[in-house]
């Protein structure tokens, strides 16, 4: 069966460079975003003795810090996710390249490739990275609720946040099918779009003009961890005074 | 994966006919049915709904993709496509949930399909509260029901009782008037998320029947008197929104807000400053900032107040109300200067943790935004969205009810949790002769029942409903768009065909006539039901019905002033030294969100806890007992014990024990059931006016019991030393 | 966890026996098209095979003598899908989330991996398709080689 030459292929969309801004002023730390990504990306509930473990799975989570002492006191909380870095400690270190930097710039995790060595969990300062350590079970019929556009991870390899890696690319072929360029804000992975504060953006870096990018050079923008040297795409924006 | 799961993928042959190439025999073939419906396959279809996780009323979308079980006919299996939900997401129309939704609607899906669901109905096979029941046909269930129905309705149908949730709509509706056709009394609610003080002194101060609606979005300076109203409250998606928008949505206006509340929610979390109130002190502080806006002349409209309230708010004094709260007096005056000096202030105010005193700090509150001359203004106060006040269930304390009541209906109401035990809940079911449980669950208070008639689950069903907090006009309008799961009904139908078994004429009234009572004048129909609801603007209001109610007494409770009692609290201080704050929680909210997996995998926003809930104790208390985080520790109070992991809490006021509501259950599902009930151990105190539960009034002690370990957190910054050495 | 030789393997026992023997050459000649029954070739990721209710919307009328007509017309009666053997597919192991629609948007023939179905009367596994044949067309024609274009 011989391999039939393609009349005519769509024209290469330009570049993008994800990246996401969360706004510490906005956000009240419910924990929307949370749940919202369990239900998006049929993450694994385990059980009692393994969350004891530490061994739950939250692909975002909010940390909570507090400062000072009762009844001067007060919290500091942030959502973290994979912060998908253009420097980023967990991929250099696989020794299968199951984890490397797409074009546009998302940190991709290959379940196929991963053979499960946890050396990339280990590596992310961010503690963003989650390993499967078992089959993943779900009492009947909680298991109708899947995803179908995303895969279930077998036990043995590390799963993190995509940036809703399904809903980027059903995005860019619907626009791709449509005939036009994708529109700023069109693409809102789960978290960003249930968090009822809208203290989450996502966007092109790459555009100037997107609510993203314009976010990330605000005076109030900085970055986790930023000492590293690991150049993270998620932008906290701190609370104003 | 083995082999065998391998090859049903590839091949469904018939049983027998096909051996694999690698030697082994298939599985028997379950055959496919033809689907009723089509369903293409890999395609999405998003229906909105209403999201049944709370009674705030959110729109939701729904997002519905072909799926695959197997279900059995006859004795034979056969696979079933069916459309199954696997998002839900809000409606980007409804004006309260705005395209977003909290934590709790996320984890809908997984109340739909919580593997503890009932399947169909059922009667009571064994002693009331065993949770013994067997399978029976609905046709059986009814005529049952109805038969014992029939016999109280003709001796004394007073003794009829109908316990119910606070939601305005369709069903509360076909409650009111299927029991009105009994001649029973109409229905009643007795639940924590009724806000039933709230409602109150909005009758009080505005006239208004139904729970305010604060504009926080076009405010300035907020003062949150006792409302966690970012952490669960009268609607969490709605004002989550506002507050992003209050904080980063003007470009020159950043809004500043003060919580000042007896414990460090959400909300306090959120705030720009937190004034920690001593529990009960919200009155004194309330007073207090009255007085201040009144003497030092910020107060726009002192002359809208009624005479004996004026007296109260000029006899208070700051210096003592400064002491009952536990505040610096300056930082008290300055609160009150900023708020008086602010462009738009708004003050917002509820009882998170009711206490006996909670109705009258919630009445000087309100009367604070008559004060900043708010009300019904951008940046205030709002009154309720039309047909919340009329289409619902009131609230009543229901226990002198359960004392007489020879029959009874339970419907979104599980009093058996939510109740202290030292109300006797459990033992007056016990012993009412006939009692009915429509919960799609077997929760603590249907396990002492004796029908289970499941309803469907809201996911599954029709109905308008009035959200409880909206800008506007607002009704949420769901038909049904997948097929219910399992044998279920919907409660309507089921009140009809008991009716009818009885020969009384009862139709459920249609959601369409409901919805209608607040839709403008030619509002398509179909509009309405393909968008999932109505929200109009607010003010405007073209039907008669679309107009808010407003109370019919001429308010007597105002003109007697502002009750200056302080707030009551069961247990002599000597023995029980702590006071007690059971609350609302994130995940779980008055405890019925703790049969669904991911809230209980969720971490707690305070202490990080999973699969169980700690005590929060401050750190004072804590070292004084040698209570270390994650010890067993037990809470007693005058009225019982719970048994629980302590959380040593930095931001704890000193002497307060608070714990979040969820654990405890004894019957809710293989998820539920870890933890205690703080509710359990609470004395019976009522509040007077409304004959809500004081949450907060009960003391008590606290006592180390070992260091077990219990707690489980998530974050890794929270963990000292787990069971396991794990860092 | 690596079964995709197996794929091949069993794939090609797996084209034995179909519970009737469909002739795509017989409907083709016909008329018919391949995305008239498997019709979400052009806009979804998977193209489907049809429910007996589409055959039905022919053969309640037409050629029903014919012996595997009359099958069709017993499972339908039944209100029970024919259980095709499926030929063409990738186990869930693979993670591979393959798209039809955009393959057929770049104009890339239905038999270029399928074989020349208009010949044959059930479908045969004529194409073999592994990874290899994938990034081969997709090095051949520019198309993306990131690995999250397909794994996810």
């Amino acid at each position: 069966m011989g391999v039939q030459i393609m009349a005519e292929q769509p024209a290469p969309t330009a570049s993008h460079r994800w990246g996401m801004a969360i706004d510490l002023d906005r956000c009240t730390g419910c924990e929307a975003c949370v749940v919202a990504c369990h239900a998006e990306n049929n993450l694994p509930v385990w059980n009692p003795t393994e969350a004891a473990r530490g061994r739950t799975v939250h692909w975002i989570r909010v940390d909570r810090y507090y400062e000072g002492e009762f009844p001067d006191i007060k919290v500091k909380y942030m959502p973290v996710l994979c912060q998908q870095c253009d420097e980023a400690p967990c991929e250099p270190v696989c020794p299968v390249y199951a984890t490397y930097r797409n074009p546009e710039g998302l940190n991709v995790q290959v379940y196929n490739r991963c053979v499960g060595t946890r050396y990339c969990g280990n590596n992310c300062p961010y503690s963003v990275r989650f390993f499967n350590f078992f089959p993943p079970q779900w009492d009947a019929p909680l298991e109708l609720q899947h995803n179908p556009d995303v895969a279930v991870r077998m036990v043995g390899v590390m799963e993190k946040c995509t940036f809703c890696i399904q809903r980027i690319q059903r995005a860019k072929l619907d626009a791709a099918a449509d005939g036009r360029p994708l529109a700023d804000g069109e693409i809102k992975p789960a978290c960003v779009q249930s968090c009822p504060a809208e203290a989450m953006v996502f966007g092109d870096l790459n555009d100037p003009e997107s609510k993203v990018s314009r976010l990330a050079a605000s005076g109030r923008a900085t970055r986790l961890l930023e000492d590293l040297g690991t150049k993270p795409k998620v932008f906290y924006l701190q609370r104003a005074k | 994966m083995d082999r065998r799961d391998f090859f049903k993928i590839f091949s469904t042959a018939s049983a027998g006919l096909m051996t694999g190439a690698c030697g082994k025999k298939l599985d028997t073939y379950i055959p496919l049915l033809v689907p009723d419906q089509e369903i293409v396959p890999g395609a999405e279809q998003w229906y909105p709904a209403l999201c049944g996780e709370c009674p705030s009323g959110c729109g939701v979308i729904v997002r519905v993709m072909e799926s695959e079980r197997v279900i059995e006919r006859n004795g034979e299996k056969f696979r079933q496509k069916i459309a199954a939900v696997k998002k839900i997401e809000g409606n980007p129309l409804d004006t309260v949930s705005g395209g977003r939704l909290c934590a709790r609607g996320q984890a809908g899906v997984q109340s739909l399909y919580n593997p503890d669901r009932l399947r169909g109905p059922m009667h009571r096979k064994g002693p009331r509260g065993q949770a013994d029941f067997i399978a029976t046909s609905w046709d059986e269930a009814i005529a049952v029901a109805a038969e014992k129905l029939d016999r109280v309705r003709q001796e004394n149908p007073s003794q009829i009782v109908f316990l119910t949730g606070p939601q305005p709509g369709a069903r509360a509706l076909a409650i009111a008037q299927f029991l009105d056709a009994l001649g029973a009394p109409p229905p009643a609610c007795f639940e924590l998320v009724d806000f039933p003080l709230e409602r109150k002194a909005a009758e009080q101060v505005y006239g208004w029947v139904g729970l305010p609606v604060y504009d926080l979005s076009n405010a300035r300076y907020a003062l949150g008197i006792g409302a966690d109203f970012l952490g669960g409250w009268t609607s969490p998606v709605f004002y989550a929104r506002q507050f992003g928008h209050f904080r980063q949505g003007r470009s020159a206006v950043r809004g500043r807000l003060v919580q000042a509340q007896s414990r460090f929610s959400i909300t306090a979390q959120s705030a720009d400053e937190w004034a920690p109130l001593l529990p009960g002190s919200e009155l004194p502080f309330a007073l207090a900032i009255g007085h201040l806006l009144l003497s030092e002349k910020m107060a726009r409209q002192p002359e809208a107040l009624p005479d004996p309230v004026r007296q109260a708010f000029d006899s208070a004094d700051p210096a003592s109300a400064a002491r009952a709260c536990g505040l610096d007096e300056r930082r008290l005056r300055r609160l009150a200067r900023e708020l008086g000096e602010s462009e738009a202030p708004l003050v917002i105010s509820g009882a998170s943790t009711p206490q006996t005193n909670s109705l009258a700090a919630l009445v000087a509150a309100a009367y604070l935004n008559v004060l900043l001359g708010n009300v019904g203004r951008p940046g205030g106060v709002w009154p309720p969205p039309p047909g919340t006040a009329e289409n619902r269930a009131a609230f009543s304390n229901a226990l002198s009810l359960l004392e007489r009541a020879q029959y009874l209906f339970l419907d979104g109401s599980n009093p058996v949790y939510t109740l202290p035990a030292s109300a006797g809940v459990a033992e007056k079911l016990g012993r009412i002769p006939t009692s009915v449980s429509f919960s799609p669950f077997l929760d603590d208070s249907a396990a002492y029942v004796d029908l289970l008639l499941p309803d469907h689950h809201p996911l599954e069903g029709s109905n308008a409903v009035f959200p409880m907090v909206a800008p506007g006009p607002a009704v949420v309008v769901t038909t049904q768009f997948v097929q219910p799961l399992y044998d279920t009904r919907a409660t309507e139908q089921v009140l009809a065909a008991i009716a009818a078994k009885m020969g009384l004429s009862f139709q459920p009234v249609p959601a369409r006539s409901v919805a209608e009572r607040i839709l403008p004048e030619g509002q398509p129909w179909d509009e309405v039901v393909e968008q999932g609801g109505f929200w109009g603007e607010p003010g405007s209001d073209s039907s008669p019905g679309s107009r808010p109610a407003r109370s019919r007494a001429s308010s007597p409770a105002a003109s007697s002033g502002i009750d200056g009692a302080p707030a009551a609290f069961s247990g002599e201080a000597a023995q029980f030294p702590l006071y007690f704050q059971p609350y609302l929680s994130l995940q779980f909210q008055d405890g019925r969100g703790a049969n669904l997996p991911w809230m209980q995998e969720l971490p707690d926003p305070v202490s990080s806890a999973m699969w169980g809930l700690p005590v929060e104790i401050d750190t004072r208390t804590a070292a004084a007992l040698g209570i270390r985080n994650g010890d067993l520790v037990r809470v007693e109070s005058p009225h019982g014990h719970i048994d629980a992991p302590a959380y040593v809490h930095p931001a704890a006021i000193p002497g307060v024990v608070s714990m979040a509501i969820g654990g405890g259950h004894k019957h809710y599902g293989r998820y539920a059931g870890r933890g205690a009930n703080p509710l359990s151990i609470l004395a019976p105190v009522w509040e007077k006016t409304t004959g809500a539960l004081a949450l907060g009034a009960t003391r008590v002690r606290l006592s180390k019991l070992g260091p077990e370990r219990q707690l489980i957190q998530f974050s890794a910054n929270d963990r000292e030393q787990g069971p396991w050495g794990y860092r | 966890m690596n079964y995709r030789w197996l794929i091949s393997l069993c794939a090609a026992a797996a084209l034995a026996e179909q519970p009737i023997l469909f002739p795509h050459n017989r409907h083709m000649a016909l008329g018919l098209a391949c995305l008239d029954c498997h019709s979400g070739a052009d806009e979804r990721a998977a193209a489907g095979i049809p429910s007996v209710n589409k055959c039905m919307l022919c053969h309640d009328k037409l050629a029903t003598d014919k012996p595997g007509v009359k099958k069709l017309r017993e499972y339908a009666a039944r209100k029970v899908e024919i259980p095709w053997e499926r030929v063409y597919g990738f186990s869930p192991e693979a993670l591979v989330k393959f798209r039809h629609a955009p393959h057929y948007r770049s104009k890339i023939d239905c038999t270029t991996c399928h074989g020349d179905v208009a010949k044959s009367t059930v479908a045969v596994l004529a194409v073999k398709h592994n990874m290899g044949t994938c990034i081969t067309c997709h090095r051949q024609h520019g198309a993306s080689q990131d690995c999250a274009t397909c794994h996810y």
